[in-house]
């Protein structure tokens, strides 16, 4: 196997160890949540036999560890349990199959906004530092982050939904049904999350184009007579580019957060708006694999962006 | 880091503005509460969903309550939870970190290794979670703030106090025999405050943001205890009707926060050695 | 080799910075010549305002700085009359820099390869040659003896010592065949050892190359190995200017007799190794009159009204102190 491939089939194995430890803690978690599953299920009036028949029929006075063992064996095959509550009697997998694609595609839409828009409003802020154009950009940036993204999701709704009509309001259409409609309907959700981001990514460009603008082998380079534009390029910009996908990778925990809330506002079918309504039912299984997926999502993703900047670093690629 | 001047503090114009709305703010919830003539459960049936005008600058909501009023009582319940969320949460953090840089080996690879399984989870996921295992309510939102704030502190701390620790004073003071207590709290910690207190301005202005998230939703504060998120939510229920109740009330948080933002971005810029040097060139 | 005319002509550069408050002068109006063919040797200790004058040379300072001359000039030209766009054409081609921190000077994303790519379509889009060979890179490693050229090339920045990068910039900078290549303390940062073999590397190439040279240097036992004519550099001024030989046979600034004083004590063995007490004037301590006073062993009352004129006492000695005139 190669350096690379030894590389990444460790950290791969590190991952699945977290994900491992990290389903286990979830699962003791939730058995030391508030109120019996059986009452939830069948209500508060359950008969003593009934309720103890629910619990035998579920495996809920076995040992803890042995539950948690039996849930893991089923789990690897895909097999999540079934709904107790919120979708009575359905395959979780099923359950979360057909909502992870909702949650992922706003997710991806709203991370490639946030980069569109910083790339040029970081690059102008780095390049006209000090003028109009930077001290705009510089404010606009704050204000971004400042602002909670349910909220700026009214007021998106209120501007361009309700106000001009360009957007709807509500609804989603799932982007296996439809691309595009999907991005019609996703776009006001999309922007409100990604609003915020793009001012952290915005923040974050410049700082880095800046820092590399005053490098000495950019000094060097503009010694030799070079071309401007490929010095930036080659020299500023791809240097620049390891902290800022290094950020981006760290804030898809607030990303994903975000389109929890957005889910539940826009009235998205996702994992998020899952995991919500699953907490109100009191269906703890639902609840558990919902936090697992996203945990899940969240390492995958710091996985594949350690790895971009591993090969975009070749001081950490050797 | 030493202190930083009062006076450079003014001269900043981030840290000036930030100071300015921060304590507008703060002096909103604190005095403003009392100072208003509504109380916020007082309801009002003949006035309801009244647009804002002189009486009510916010308007009034489906019970005819004035909503500056609650939003500034419900001000005081998000600022109080974050602000003892990230006590919390800052305490044991710091703590954690200090400890994992000073024995380093084992325990700061375990404890670490926690830090970054919670890391793992998105944050507002992990508040859900939390609030779903703990129950709603307000004690347990400062809980879920603390526990998802815990490893930020945790880790910036290592990693400075790391730096700090072979800084010649601390050796001194190893040889000298001084405890570690003493070495961790009155040696190392006082340079690395800096970082942490703009980490700290910073996780109070967004811990508002979770707890006002969690309670939009209904699994944080419960009605009728007013919190920013509870006055959202409420707002949520008729807001093509009386949009001034949600938006208003969202805009008191962004104030908040945009003053916290830039108070703790004026104290990196006075105290982030490297800034200054750049500025001073 | 006989000297050509002076390609470049510097007379009365000035350099000031703005600080946060007021302007800090680093060059006070110096006069120099850069001769085509010649090694000029710029001899200061840091702060001396060596390395400052001859970046302005190359417009390669910062937008807060001040430059004006009464003048500067390249073949006649002026230099600082083009657009940035105008004189990025003099880049390279006439004009180029060779680094105290070779490290700094390489981009440590890119390969020792592309970097030497970059050079070969310079030197296309200068005129130096038609269109890129592709040996070359490899032949430009080789003459500045970097063993196994071809294992280098694959290489990163971070892969190399500093020796073996500050070769590398130097093959590059001379694959340009500039006008004139300033030398800014190359060897500065290298160890002794390395040091050698970088100043041999430089007095072989010396021979071959056209270029003019200037080198930067607080080392005066390098200088005089090295370079043809000499100038010395005091708190932003010329103290004194003259031929390389005669310099150091006989210097005739205090300044400059402490230093070749001092040089030629390393190599002896002594007691105690003399030095020149007290500091660089500061722009906060700018004396009036000579800069050097406050150091110098033969001051008085002369040396404190004005600063002191140039004068040259004997043919091509040029010297900036009243003990002469």
């Amino acid at each position: 196997m190669t350096g690379t491939g030894r590389y990444i089939a460790w950290r791969v194995a590190s991952m699945l160890v977290t994900v491992f430890i990290g389903a286990a803690a979830v699962f003791f978690a939730m058995k030391a949540a508030p109120g019996d599953p059986a009452l939830s299920v069948l209500g508060e009036s359950a008969t003593p036999e009934a309720v103890a028949e629910f619990r035998s029929r579920h495996n809920l006075d076995a040992p803890l560890p042995l539950q948690f063992w039996t849930w893991l064996a089923a789990a690897l095959q895909g097999d999540f349990g079934l709904s107790l509550t919120v979708a009575g009697g359905r395959r979780i997998s099923d359950l979360i199959l057909q909502r992870l694609p909702n949650t992922v595609f706003i997710g991806l839409f709203a991370v490639a906004m946030a980069v569109l828009v910083s790339l040029t409003a970081g690059t102008i802020a780095a390049l006209r530092r000090g003028q109009l154009a930077d001290t705009l950009a510089t404010t606009l940036a704050v204000v971004g982050i400042s602002m909670p993204d349910f909220w700026l999701s009214y007021i998106l709704v209120f501007t361009l939904a309700l106000g001009l009509g360009l957007f709807p309001s509500f609804g989603f259409t799932s982007p296996l049904d439809s691309f595009s409609g999907a991005l019609y309907s996703g776009f006001l959700p999309a922007a409100a999350v990604a609003a915020p981001m793009a001012a952290v990514f915005s923040r974050t460009l410049r700082a880095a184009l800046l820092d590399q603008l005053h490098r000495e082998h950019v000094f060097a380079a503009r010694s030799f007579g070079f071309h401007p534009l490929a010095i930036f390029v080659h020299g500023v910009f791809r240097n620049a580019l390891i902290p800022y996908v290094t950020v981006i990778g760290l804030q898809i925990r607030y990303i994903l957060g975000g389109v929890v809330v957005i889910e539940r506002i826009f009235g998205i079918p996702g994992l998020g708006s899952l995991m919500v309504d699953a907490a109100f039912a009191r269906d703890y299984p639902v609840v558990q694999a919902c936090a697992i997926v996203f945990l899940v999502i969240v390492l995958s993703v710091n996985l594949a962006v350690d790895l971009v900047c591993t090969s975009l670093d070749p001081r950490r690629s050797r | 880091m030493g202190r930083f001047g009062w006076r450079a503090l003014l001269r900043n114009r981030t840290a000036l503005t930030g100071t300015v709305i921060t304590s507008f703010v703060l002096l909103a919830i604190v005095i403003g509460a009392e100072l208003m003539p509504y109380s916020a459960t007082d309801m009002d049936f003949i006035n309801i969903l009244a647009p804002p005008s002189l009486e009510h600058p916010f308007g009034t909501d489906s019970f005819g309550r004035d909503v500056l009023t609650r939003v500034l009582f419900g001000g005081r319940i998000s600022f109080l939870v974050s602000g003892a969320g990230i006590a919390l949460g800052g305490t044991i953090g710091v703590t954690t970190g200090l400890l994992a840089a000073w024995y380093g080996g084992a325990s700061d690879t375990v404890l670490m290794r926690i830090v970054d399984l919670l890391f793992a989870f998105p944050s507002f996921v992990l508040a859900l979670f939390l609030m779903v295992v703990l129950g709603f309510g307000v004690p347990n939102v400062m809980i879920a703030i603390a526990l998802v704030y815990f490893p930020l502190f945790a880790r910036l701390t290592r990693n400075t106090a790391l730096l700090v620790k072979e800084e010649p004073y601390v050796q001194a003071a190893r040889l000298m025999g001084q405890p570690t207590r003493r070495i961790l709290f009155l040696e190392i910690l006082p340079n690395i405050g800096a970082p942490i207190l703009v980490q700290a301005s910073v996780g109070v202005a967004f811990g508002v943001v979770i707890e006002a998230g969690l309670s939009f939703l209904g699994l944080g504060v419960q009605p009728p205890t007013p919190s920013l998120g509870v006055i959202m939510a409420d707002g949520r229920e008729y807001f093509q009707r009386s949009p001034w109740v949600l938006t208003l009330s969202g805009l008191f948080i962004s104030i908040a926060l945009l003053g916290l933002n830039l108070l703790g971005d004026g104290i990196r810029d006075l105290t982030d050695p490297r800034l200054r040097e750049r500025l001073a060139t | 080799m006989t000297p050509g005319p002076p390609l470049v002509e510097i007379r009365d550069l000035r350099v000031s910075f703005r600080v946060s408050d007021g302007e800090v002068e680093a060059v006070r109006g110096i006069d120099l010549d850069i001769r085509g063919g010649e090694v000029l040797g710029v001899i200061g200790e840091s702060g001396s305002g060596k390395t400052v004058s001859m970046t302005a040379l190359l417009r390669l300072l910062p937008d807060n700085v001040r430059v004006t001359a009464e003048a500067l000039t390249f073949a006649g030209e002026p230099v600082l009359a083009p657009s940035p766009t105008e004189f990025r054409a003099w880049r390279g081609r006439r004009l180029a820099m060779i680094f105290q921190n070779p490290a700094g000077a390489f981009n440590p994303a890119k390969t020792i390869r592309w970097h030497l790519a970059r050079i070969a379509e310079r030197r296309v889009e200068i005129g130096r040659a038609e269109k890129s060979d592709p040996g070359e890179a490899i032949r430009w490693l080789g003459e500045v003896g970097i063993p196994k050229p071809e294992r280098v090339l694959a290489l990163y920045p971070h892969q190399l010592s500093g020796g073996m990068l500050q070769r590398a910039l130097i093959a590059m900078v001379i694959a340009l065949e500039p006008d004139v290549i300033v030398a800014d303390e190359p060897t500065t940062n290298l160890d002794y050892l390395v040091e050698r073999q970088v100043l041999d590397l430089l007095r072989n190439l010396r021979a071959r190359l056209r270029s003019a040279i200037v080198f930067i240097t607080h080392d005066m036992a390098v200088a005089e190995e090295l370079c043809d004519r000499i100038s010395v550099m005091y708190a932003g001024e010329v103290v004194e200017t003259g031929a390389a030989e005669a310099v150091f046979a006989d210097p005739l600034h205090p300044y400059t007799r402490g230093l070749v004083e001092t040089a030629h004590e390393l190599d002896r063995p002594t007691e105690r190794l003399r030095e020149i007490p007290g500091e660089l004037p500061t722009a906060a301590t700018r004396p009036q009159g000579c800069l050097f006073a406050p150091r110098c062993p033969h001051v008085h009352e002369r040396c404190l009204p004005a600063t002191p004129p140039m004068i040259e006492p004997r043919a091509g000695r040029f010297v900036r102190c009243v003990l002469y005139g």
